[in-house]
């Protein structure tokens, strides 16, 4: 999902077209209920799986497939969710249910991907821009392979940050820190001579700019994950409480929709109040400034790249732009001076 | 959502799942019926066009109940339609029906080419060639300007540089004091490198900054919402209801770059506007200049634009005749609430009805207005429910006079 907008594009779209052939598929799906009974344990999951099969069996399930997936994109959330709850509702039901289980019942790994999907967190995009700056430089140095495995060790080790672990954390940014010095570095030391000095710079930057956006990415997700597990345990604790106080806790304990109000509603005011901290500000900012000018200067490093080529690169367009709002501004003025004086002339 | 997955019973869950399958098969015959998302149905015509923005003239439901026309000037970032997103919830038919003449600015979708375009072109060039041709096609010498949101903000510029063109100042929850960080969009605004955000885009797209509206409510709006959508499938209204917000929420017009990087420099991080300090060309916009009667409206649960960013106004602008309106609500809920038109666009009208003076280019005297405009010093924070005794007719203003007089 690349954006928001992209995605609500394609769940209209994936709307119409599914829904309309689901009547086509309701024998068929349910004839693999029938033969799932397993599935019955996870409703959520068993229907969605159900509805899955069932269009991968006809004759265009692959796009139909990728439909039905698009369009259960953001229920998913509710899906990982749903097996938190799964697990923990007998726990409740049984009076057993304490703060101190939360690690038994929240799985790290499913509160990462939940707010991956709710924050559109993609590491694998910045490993293929560092792919990208690997390949940019490769007439230089061979340095790609550094920056991959760090990537990649950086990614098996999120579930670790996501619990808020101090030494995971530090651990990725050494990586990321080994990955620059000890490739990247070595660029920005290597003589600039010729005509490839402005790329060998603008390189650099890039790589620089890169480099600083992984890293504050990587805190900034961090703190994104540590919340959403912040989150999760104080709907335990709530939850815990009531049970400990004898209260009635039927709702949450037998209504997943009562669980799932108090989730959102939890979640909500504990990402709120981090969001409004100068931490997260700064954060954010570092991220958004560092990716914009990796973005930057990643287009300068494409036009350099088609300099040679006969094509009119985004620089020149801008150029002719800002030509042609002067040249337009000017006009109007002009016509707003005649107009003003013909008026004048015909009143006189 | 209601019912589904809620027990273990395998019995009831079957339940659910049928009628779950029965509302997504309702909907599916629903979405097959629709052709479009229909949206902004209100009968307008397009009476000017200048670059990329548009000015239409609603055709008007009622005999008119005032001679000075009303342009609506909406935000940048998102569409006008919102202001008559489906004819039950219109807040621009209402304002018709109740006898407004009104015109409505649709700025359009700018592209990269217009990604030089500043405040100063929005404000003095657009904004002023629309309220001229309004001027010279209604034969008034003035326009009362309604500003929704950041239209707001720039029709309060306007209204403070051209106060000899603006009959009367409707602000709709629009942002002037932008110390505030009551809203997190005024804290992250304050530390955004909007440099490298315009350096990197030259127009942002709409969906960059729709990320950070999402962001303000990322459990609610991205996923609860669509949770709770599979509950209403199965009723076609409720379903084209949620069809058409969501076409509005992702509708999002580019930003031309340099408009953006002055909105946000001098107001959100420097507040030029209260301190008048803000320039706009060769001019310095002064609140002060604002003479004219002003109705500013805030929503008291604005999440978006808070009221401590709205409420100032009345304090900064050298209008004697001021009104604040406090609307019970949220920041979209002013327009399609049914609170907003059962009761906002009846009070907004009734507010300009008694400030209504046609002037006739073509006569050499006013004629004479319907209600006479209140000129005695008005409460600054008089709220909706002292908005009925502010309003007074000619004679009850003659008396107050009087007596002020003998006093």
């Amino acid at each position: 999902m690349e954006s928001t907008n992209e995605y609500f594009d394609a769940w209209v779209k994936s709307q119409t077209q599914a829904f309309t052939a689901l009547r086509e598929q309701g024998e068929r799906m349910m004839s693999f209920y029938k033969a799932a009974p397993t599935g019955m344990q996870n409703p959520f999951e068993a229907w969605r799986d159900a509805s899955l099969k069932a269009f991968s069996a006809s004759a265009d399930g692959n796009s139909l497939k990728d439909i039905m997936a698009k369009t259960f994109g953001s229920t998913d959330a509710m899906q990982q969710l749903y097996d938190t709850w799964e697990r923990m509702q007998s726990a409740m039901q049984s009076q057993s249910f304490d703060a101190d289980s939360y690690k038994n019942f929240a799985d790290p790994t499913k509160i990462k991907q939940l707010v991956d999907q709710l924050f559109n967190f993609d590491l694998s995009s910045i490993t293929q821009m560092q792919e990208q700056a690997a390949q940019f430089a490769a007439s230089f140095q061979q340095f790609s392979k550094p920056w991959a495995e760090a990537a990649t060790a950086n990614m098996n080790m999120m579930p670790q940050a996501a619990e808020g672990n101090p030494q995971a954390m530090l651990k990725m940014f050494e990586n990321m820190s080994h990955a620059f010095n000890s490739r990247a570095g070595q660029v920005f030391n290597a003589p600039k001579v010729g005509k490839d000095r402005e790329k060998t710079e603008l390189l650099s930057r890039f790589v620089e700019s890169l480099s600083t956006y992984a890293t504050c990415n990587i805190e900034y997700q961090q703190q994104m994950y540590k919340t959403g597990g912040e989150a999760m345990q104080e709907v335990m604790a709530q939850l815990a409480a009531k049970v400990q106080s004898g209260e009635k806790t039927d709702e949450e304990a037998q209504r997943f929709d009562a669980f799932f109000e108090l989730w959102i509603s939890v979640n909500e005011q504990t990402f709120n109040k981090f969001f409004q901290t100068e931490e997260f500000s700064r954060l954010r900012n570092a991220v958004t400034a560092s990716g914009f000018a990796t973005r930057k200067h990643y287009f300068a490093l494409m036009e350099i790249q088609l300099a040679d080529l006969p094509v009119v690169v985004r620089s020149e367009m801008d150029d002719l732009y800002k030509i042609v709002y002067d040249l337009r501004k000017q006009v109007k003025k002009l016509e707003s001076q005649l107009n003003a004086s013909q008026t004048k002339e015909s009143q006189a | 959502m209601n019912t589904q997955f809620s027990t273990f019973d395998a019995k009831a869950m079957m339940k659910q799942l049928g009628e779950l399958n029965t509302k997504l098969i309702k909907g599916s015959e629903f979405l097959s019926e629709i052709d479009e998302i229909d949206v902004g149905t209100a009968p307008k015509t397009l009476v000017y066009e200048e670059d990329k923005l548009k000015l239409y003239h609603y055709k008007p439901e009622a005999d008119k109940a005032i001679g000075v026309p009303v342009l609506i000037v909406y935000a940048l970032v998102n569409r006008p339609y919102m202001l008559d997103i489906q004819p039950d919830r219109s807040f621009i038919r209402n304002l018709l029906k109740l006898g407004l003449d009104i015109y409505i600015i649709d700025w359009g979708y700018p592209a990269q080419a217009d990604r030089y375009l500043s405040m100063d072109d929005y404000i003095n060039g657009y904004l002023d060639n629309c309220v001229n041709v309004i001027r010279k096609k209604s034969k008034s010498d003035k326009v009362s300007l309604m500003g929704v949101c950041q239209g707001g903000t720039f029709s309060a510029i306007y209204a403070s540089l051209h106060p000899e063109k603006v009959q009367n100042l409707v602000t709709l929850v629009a942002p002037f004091d932008f110390s505030t960080n009551d809203g997190l969009l005024f804290s992250w605004s304050k530390t955004m490198d909007v440099d490298a955000l315009v350096d990197a885009y030259g127009v942002v797209p709409g969906h960059v900054l729709n990320e950070g509206f999402l962001m303000l409510m990322p459990f609610n709006l991205n996923i609860k919402k669509y949770v709770d959508m599979l509950d209403v499938m199965e009723d076609k209204e409720k379903l084209l209801n949620f069809l058409r917000m969501e076409k509005w929420i992702f509708d999002s017009p580019g930003q031309a770059g340099e408009c953006l990087r002055q909105f946000v420099k001098d107001c959100y991080q420097g507040n030029k506007l209260i301190k008048g300090k803000l320039k706009l060309g060769d001019k310095t916009v002064n609140l002060k200049n604002i003479s004219m009667p002003v109705l500013n409206i805030y929503a008291s649960a604005d999440h978006l634009v808070p009221p401590a960013a709205t409420k100032p106004l009345n304090d900064l602008v050298g209008s004697e005749d001021k009104t604040l309106y406090e609307f019970k609500g949220g920041h979209i809920g002013v327009f399609v609430g049914s609170r907003s038109q059962k009761e906002l666009a009846p009070a907004i009208t009734d507010w300009l009805i008694k400030r209504d003076v046609i002037v006739d280019k073509n006569k050499t005297e006013a004629a004479k207005p319907k209600a006479s405009v209140v000129t005695e010093p008005v409460a600054a924070t008089t709220t909706k429910a002292e908005l009925k005794p502010v309003l007074k007719t000619p004679a009850e203003q003659q008396n107050s006079k009087k007596q002020a007089k003998k006093k």
